[in-house]
């Protein structure tokens, strides 16, 4: 079991490694995708300065907070980024899923590791480096405590987790519906809208804060950034690491539902 | 243009293409018009928390927006794919193969390249425009009816002919994402009114990379707005002859480009 278990994750850490090493070849692509993250933050900032106008806090919310914000969610953006759903989709709709599906490897463990060895190589190797410079240069992007810090990273994890969840089932969704084009319409406008990304949810209108409350997307990026943000106490940090927790279980069961059905009447296109 | 009706023909092979394929354009179509309304219900959101932003409101950004992504659904139409495929076809030696035609290589690829696609682009941005002006109780003149059809072909000519921009690179050194990238960064300065930058960026998108010109120029003239900071006031009617001149050069030097391109071999 465990000798099992030992195996399977250090063929896990064989394919991120393996990610890593690919983006790592494409050097002047790095040197300009510093350029690129350090021209949107400062977009960025010279943004909400303006929104901001000089007043001191809107919906309680500080100008620094802000920043902080912009900058450190970026960097979980960019951690918890996923395109395996349209890839699914896409290898459903040309049939070339039945040959992977053929590997002596779990099929969604591959792709998932692969994808998050390439987000660990731009999270970290480019996008942290100009956090940490910018953190530097305008004293913000510190987290409101150690404890915060802790408890932010392990949302962080849950909130990756519940991304790859998300995925896989409008992947499989392609078993069905033998296209791959609503992956981007489901997936994107959805995460635009109700994961606070772009404009964090303390900004939103009630109505659309309530239709966001019953959807997993605030927990991808929102509620971590408040737990390192500091803007929730401890009773509500543990309700949202709950929560996460409960959609993970949600997410994880219906994709077995899922895949058991799939498995059931698999019909592969050509290929 | 000798071969004027045999690039037509490339353009009524797609739309068959789509008659063939419906479903497929329909949800393409659809999930283009929901992407962009998400993001202008969060450009909404944004701004109506804060009010404005320096002179402009909610509306006033969205039309921006609108603008942008309406001169985006024209370039993109014709020349996205010649900037996202560049390199590879360079990689694999497919463009080799686009040479040895007896035609222009760039109309053949706009041609070739060409996609319907952002049909529900352009419509989000028509319908968004429209519901700004409401919004706003914009009473729209003959003149300025007249005036947004040369402005967003302008603006569709200034966005195409950035993306040319993007794809030259590829000609001496294969690979282009990283150009392309920078560029497109840039553009998401005038997703704002770009009084609220530096004046040195106010320039750059200007004089340089002359985004400004899609929207934020030419939006005051439909808007009434006098906001143009060190610029002159009559740069709000210049976005089509600048679109004009930026497609001749980008064009100009896409063949160029050609005439350096020594094949990878493949």
């Amino acid at each position: 079991m465990i000798a099992n278990w030992v195996s399977r994750t250090s063929v896990h850490l064989e394919i991120m490694k393996k990610a890593f090493k690919v983006s790592v070849t494409y050097k002047i692509n790095t040197l300009f995708e510093f350029l690129s993250i350090g021209f949107d933050f400062f977009i960025q900032i010279c943004v909400w300065t303006a929104l901001y106008n000089g007043r001191n806090l809107v919906n309680g919310v500080s100008l620094s907070d802000m920043i902080s914000y912009v900058m450190v969610s970026s960097f979980v953006s960019s951690l918890s980024y996923s395109g395996i759903a349209l890839k699914i989709a896409n290898q459903v709709k040309d049939g070339t899923i039945g040959n992977e599906l053929c590997r002596p490897i779990n099929y969604k463990d591959m792709i998932m590791y692969h994808e998050i060895g390439a987000n660990l190589f731009h999270s970290i190797c480019i996008r942290l480096p100009v956090v940490l410079l910018f953190g530097f240069l305008i004293k913000v992007v510190i987290p409101a405590s150690g404890l915060n810090f802790l408890l932010f990273f392990i949302s962080v994890i849950f909130g990756i987790t519940i991304v790859y969840g998300l995925n896989f089932i409008y992947g499989m969704l392609a078993f069905w519906l033998k296209t791959s084009e609503y992956v981007n319409f489901i997936s994107r406008a959805l995460m635009t809208l109700f994961a606070g990304r772009f404009v964090p949810i303390w900004f939103y209108p009630e109505f659309l804060k309530k239709i966001g409350q019953v959807l997993p997307f605030r927990f991808i990026t929102f509620e971590p950034m408040q737990i390192y943000l500091g803007k929730v106490d401890s009773h509500q940090t543990l309700v949202i690491l709950l929560s996460q927790v409960i959609w993970i279980a949600a997410l994880t069961i219906i994709q077995q539902i899922m895949w058991k059905a799939v498995q059931k009447h698999l019909v592969i296109q050509g290929g | 243009m000798r071969y004027l009706s045999l690039y037509l023909e490339f353009y009524k092979i797609k739309l068959k293409g789509i008659v063939e394929y419906r479903s497929s354009f329909f949800l393409t179509s659809i999930s283009k018009f929901v992407n962009y309304l998400a993001h202008f219900i969060t450009i909404w959101i944004m701004i109506n928390a804060f009010e404005t932003m320096g002179s402009w409101n909610a509306y006033e950004i969205m039309m921006l927006f609108s603008l942008q992504t309406a001169s985006y659904a024209i370039a993109g139409s014709f020349t996205y794919h010649i900037t996202t495929y560049l390199s590879n076809w360079i990689k694999d030696g497919t463009f080799d193969e686009v040479l040895t035609k007896p035609l222009n290589p760039f109309l053949y690829l706009a041609s070739r390249l060409f996609s319907w696609g952002y049909f529900g682009t352009m419509t989000i941005a028509l319908v968004v425009m429209i519901y700004c002006f409401v919004k706003l109780n914009i009473t729209l003149s003959f003149i300025k009816v007249l005036f947004i059809i040369p402005v967003i072909i302008g603006g569709g000519l200034i966005t195409g002919a950035m993306m040319i921009f993007a794809s030259i690179p590829a000609f001496w050194i294969v690979e282009n994402n990283f150009v392309a990238n920078l560029i497109f960064t840039v553009k998401d300065i005038t997703d704002y009114p770009i009084t609220i930058f530096s004046k040195g960026l106010q320039i750059l998108v200007t004089l340089i990379i002359p985004y400004a010109f899609v929207n934020f120029f030419p939006a005051q003239f439909f808007l009434d707005k006098n906001d143009f900071s060190i610029f002159h006031p009559a740069f709000q009617f210049l976005t089509p002859v600048i679109g004009v001149i930026m497609f001749y050069l980008a064009y100009k030097l896409w063949m160029f480009g050609i005439s350096h391109y020594k094949s990878t071999g493949s």
